[in-house]
């Protein structure tokens, strides 16, 4: 089983590194959307979903790591990945003191905070005169999809490294106990604080890291591509979907989302928003705790017959 | 469309021997594949709408006279629900997956700017009949075309409508938008030359409806003129809270959202006295444009606006660069395009064969006059005189 696991692993991994090779445009863009939605979506996990401090803001990261990324690149002439690289530092940096303020609130308020808490981040941001405000940022021309599609890459497979790690480690346990029950765990001798702002910085690493690549992308970032609230609530979505705290729900919930986005916008332009909204909704219902919980339940059960 | 051919081809063979080669010669070449991405849905969906019946209505007119080098047009869109990525996204699918002969730029500035880099990586000439910024035509790239007047031509006008009136200060507001962006920073250089200073700038949330805030504080700093660069959506709001904050500068100016011909829907007489700006003269001279509106109204039930006009005119370039061509070729259409000068409905088309910057378009400059739009600069096209002062909310 474990080494099947492995096998198949490995499999997935080279056929997403030669994917390049025998994609056209379209595909390769396709690919690059979905590993970056799941990306973020595995960012997102690791506060919301194991920590259970639910964030409608982690794409103010994400808005960081793009700007960053836009200014070095413009501006100073970096090369991109390095940029890219410093726009992950940077939003993992930002999120230290945030977080020390932000995971204050608890439940509802936090989430609300977190909402807020974009809308500023952006508005600082897009204050600072290089970033042209809202007229946007031109990018120089050059790195094709292909580059940042292996960068994407990496770091989703990064995030789904750490997220197996922290599945398993005494990091992941006192997150999890934060989760269950906040007093009880510091009774218990969890540093929560220590563990929620470590949490809290790891989930802004990732989209800090993502947003670099996005924004060669682009080639050219205004506040509404970046900030994007579209690109928040999908990862958001993807990750429930697919099971909260789990380690492979958020790829599963991504990899359902956007097959089912894409196999229905084309067919269905008109209506094909709706028919989306729908059908999340029946699996939500009928899957309230995501589709991998669903699918361990089902083992289990088959194990225990 | 197949049986509609099939039975083309059929009726053409049997009815004329002797224009049965011809004719299904014709019939049987496959159509000219023409793919654009536009925004149907979003926040640029009133613009994107214009857009979008401005192709179709000149596509289906021309293969009514026959097509393109004989062959018909197809069109083939989708909507990128105002979203750059998407709108990449789209492109990249529509020359590889649809495998279109010819690509059409999309609407507004914020798509456009990254879909270029896609028409640049294939070499595929995209003439881009929604972006007065000029910013994305000097990166040095060859492949994009500018099919509406620059910014600064939307501006031009109506300072120099204010100057006539010696009129000193302005204040600028608008959505926080690319464009809207692109407009304000155009303001300086050309106010400059008339002596006028900016006493006040705003940029308000994209998808504000509320502006009291912002009205009130324009009226504090007291501008003889106020230039609103605001989209449909907007435009009606920011007009509104003029009249509930009883306020009236001199001259009031909506770009762009009060050149769509439903402002006065939804504002009634509130509209007169507003200047906007069009591209696209509703009331010129000639039968073709004549011909257009009339066409427009019975193929849609309701007014073109000048984005209708800009996108019909866009084709009209490519089919005058495909007849010099006399193929599809990518590098010789390019070079028409770049070099071709054709009077359209919108004006004479130029552009500067290295930056594809159009040289030739203008704007004019409009105002709502009696619940119709008048165009009042420049003097030699137009049809009426400005009304001076904006009037005061208690003289209506």
């Amino acid at each position: 089983m474990k080494r099947a696991a492995a096998v198949l692993a490995a499999l997935v991994i080279v056929v997403l590194i030669l994917a390049p090779l025998r994609l056209n445009g379209y595909a390769i863009n396709l690919l690059y959307i979905t590993v970056l939605s799941i990306g973020l979506a595995y960012g997102w996990n690791i506060i919301s979903g194991y920590a259970g401090y639910f964030s409608f803001g982690q794409i103010a990261f994400f808005g960081v790591g793009a700007y960053a990324t836009g200014l070095l690149v413009a501006d100073l002439h970096w090369f991109w990945m390095p940029a890219a690289f410093a726009g992950g530092v940077l939003a993992c940096a930002l999120a230290i003191p945030l977080g020390y303020v932000m995971l204050r609130l608890r439940g509802p308020f936090f989430a609300m905070g977190m909402f807020g808490m974009a809308q500023m981040v952006r508005v600082l941001v897009t204050a600072i005169p290089a970033t042209g405000s809202g007229s946007g940022l031109f990018l120089p021309p050059g790195s094709g999809i292909t580059e940042v599609y292996y960068w994407t890459l990496a770091i989703c497979a990064g995030a789904i490294a750490l997220t197996i790690w922290i599945d398993r480690s005494a990091f992941g346990l006192r997150l999890q106990a934060l989760r269950e029950d906040e007093q009880v765990a510091g009774t218990l001798g969890v540093d929560t604080t220590r563990a929620k702002i470590t949490a809290f910085a790891l989930s802004a690493l990732i989209p800090g890291l993502l947003g670099g690549g996005y924004a060669l992308f682009l080639t050219y970032i205004e506040p509404d591509a970046v900030f994007s609230s579209r690109l928040d609530l999908q990862s958001i979505v993807m990750a429930i979907l697919g099971g909260l705290g789990t380690v492979w729900g958020p790829l599963i919930g991504g990899l359902v989302m956007t097959q089912i986005s894409e196999a229905l916008w084309a067919r269905f332009p008109q209506i094909y928003l709706m028919i989306f909204g729908g059908l999340l909704v029946a699996l939500l219902i009928a899957l309230p705790r995501g589709i991998v919980p669903a699918i361990a339940d089902r083992f289990a059960a088959r194990r225990n017959a | 469309m197949q049986r509609s051919r099939f039975i083309r081809t059929v009726s053409a063979a049997a009815v004329a021997p002797t224009l049965a080669t011809a004719a299904a010669a014709q019939a049987q070449a496959a159509p000219i594949t023409i793919g654009a991405s536009l925004s149907l849905t979003g926040i640029f969906a009133d613009g994107g709408k214009y857009s979008l019946e401005g192709y179709q209505l000149w596509i289906k007119q021309q293969n009514a006279k026959g097509g393109v080098l004989g062959r018909q047009i197809a069109l083939k869109y989708y909507d990128d629900q105002s979203e750059p990525a998407t709108g990449v996204r789209l492109y990249e699918r529509l020359i590889n997956e649809d495998k279109v002969d010819i690509i059409m730029g999309p609407y507004g500035t914020a798509i456009t700017a990254p879909a270029a880099n896609v028409a640049e990586r294939y070499k595929m000439p995209m003439i881009c009949p929604e972006t007065a910024d000029v910013v994305m035509f000097q990166r040095g790239f060859k492949y994009i075309f500018q099919g509406l007047g620059p910014v600064q031509t939307y501006l031009y006008g109506v300072l120099q409508i204010a100057k006539d009136h010696g009129l000193k200060t302005l204040a600028l507001i608008g959505p926080d938008t690319a464009f809207s962006h692109a407009l304000v920073n155009a303001v300086p250089e050309v106010a400059r030359g008339f002596g006028q200073a900016i006493v006040y700038t705003e940029f308000y949330p994209a998808r504000a409806s509320d502006f009291a805030s912002v009205i009130e504080k324009v009226k504090a700093a007291n501008p003889d003129v106020l230039l609103a660069m605001a989209f449909p959506n907007d435009s009606i709001g920011v007009l509104r809270q003029l009249k509930q904050s009883n306020y009236a500068p001199k001259i009031f100016y909506e770009a762009v959202g009060a050149s769509d011909p439903r402002y006065v829907e939804s504002a009634g007489k509130d509209v007169n006295g507003v200047f906007s700006v069009t591209a696209w003269d509703p009331d010129g001279p000639g039968a073709e444009n004549a011909s257009f509106k009339a066409s427009y109204r019975a193929e849609f039930k309701r007014d073109p606006d000048y984005h209708s006009a800009s996108n019909y005119s866009s084709l009209e370039v490519l089919a005058a660069a495909l007849k010099r061509v006399g193929s599809l070729d990518r590098e010789k259409l390019r070079d028409a395009i770049a070099t071709t000068q054709v009077k359209t409905l919108v004006g004479n088309w130029r552009v500067d064969p290295r930056t594809g910057i159009q040289l030739g378009y203008t704007s004019y400059i409009l105002q709502w006059q009696n619940g119709k739009q008048v165009i009042v600069y420049p003097g030699n096209v137009a049809h009426g005189k400005p009304i001076f002062p904006f009037p005061v909310w208690s003289s209506r």
